[in-house]
């Protein structure tokens, strides 16, 4: 979806256009810091373009000139992510957040299930420390989103992907300690349990999926060609 | 050449801007980008793609501290100001960065250029 710029537009219109654009590329740092950063970016530009317009350069000109100076803005607010982010290796953005409470959940209610079975007199003979071996795998979530955090810090913890890819981590587990169980000849509501636990992990996945797809949606109906690139056509 | 000249500017950002606010005292990116142009008579520019990032940086490691300040004219600016471990640095560098290049200097001394 590429729009133009036309090199009669107001200088203003092209700060904003590219001011929206910087400020998408740091659509993942907390809301304060990024505006921050904006109105820095913004005062600077001004700045440049009060220059140049006071050595007799038209609005819009001077304003294409500012934000060529001032760089790509994509690629300006990536490196200001970077660099924020640089020692926070940690953090979490809201998606990031929203989905690490999505499938906490998703796993409490089924465990939640899982304990209350236990409890259950005719399962305690049978069911007792099978049930609970299904719980080991859950740790792996956030564990495998650290590991590939540390391994990967400009991708892993920033990507939605790396959520789904450590719950498929779980149910792979699962799906071999379910085998194995079946194999024991136990009765127990693990094969349940298991049952609960794809079902809301099929849930979560297309949870995930549908924010990463309105995160990408929202970007594209945002993003438009270098304006410096279609002013000088 | 362009891409030596680039790299040698790469490698010197945090010195010069470290250098302009020891000298010049407590300063917002766009007199920072500016005071760097005037004192190398342009042959430096300090494109703001390099300087903001470069900026936080050196936030993030405590060589400079910000803080928005409002102007005699104009709209509050985030002013950078150098700090006594910016100052450390600073100092090593500049013993590096003149070790370093009256090394360069001796070698190329019998070139003429």
């Amino acid at each position: 979806m590429e729009k133009t710029i036309s090199p009669v537009q107001n200088g203003d219109d092209i700060v904003d256009r590219y001011m929206l654009e910087y400020r998408a590329a740091l659509d993942r740092v907390p809301v304060k810091i990024a505006d921050e950063f904006c109105r820095e970016a913004r005062l600077h530009i001004e700045s440049l373009v009060a220059e140049a317009v006071a050595d007799g350069k038209p609005a819009s000109d001077a304003a294409v000139e500012a934000i060529v100076q001032f760089g790509d803005a994509k690629a300006m607010g990536e490196k200001m992510r970077q660099e924020w982010r640089r020692k926070r290796a940690f953090y979490l953005s809201r998606d990031e957040s929203l989905c690490l409470a999505v499938a906490a959940i998703l796993f409490l209610i089924p465990a939640a299930i899982s304990i209350y079975s236990l409890s259950a007199a005719e399962h305690a003979a049978t069911a007792i420390n099978r049930p609970l071996s299904a719980f080991a795998p859950v740790p792996v979530i956030p564990f495998v989103s650290v590991v590939m955090g540390l391994v990967f810090p400009r991708t892993a913890l920033r990507n939605v992907s790396i959520m789904v890819l450590a719950v498929l981590v779980v149910d792979a587990w699962i799906l071999l300690a379910l085998g194995r169980h079946l194999q024991s000849g136990y009765e127990s509501r693990f094969a349940e349990y298991a049952g609960y636990e794809f079902g809301l992990d099929l849930l979560f996945v297309w949870i995930c999926s549908a924010l990463r797809l309105r995160h990408l949606e929202k970007l594209a109906n945002i993003s438009f060609s270098h304006p410096a690139r279609s002013a000088s056509v | 050449m362009k891409s030596q000249e680039s790299d040698f500017k790469k490698g010197s950002v945090g010195l010069v801007i470290l250098a302009v606010l020891e000298s010049s005292g407590p300063m917002h990116g766009y007199a920072i980008a500016r005071e760097v142009e005037r004192r190398s008579a342009d042959v430096f520019k300090l494109g703001e793609g390099a300087l903001y990032p470069a900026l936080r940086a050196m936030e993030s490691d405590g060589l400079v501290e910000a803080e928005w300040q409002m102007q005699p004219s104009g709209p509050a600016r985030r002013v950078y100001r150098i700090t006594g471990d910016g100052r450390k640095r600073l100092a090593d560098q500049v013993k590096t960065w003149r070790s370093f290049t009256s090394a360069v200097e001796s070698v190329l001394a019998p070139v003429s250029a």
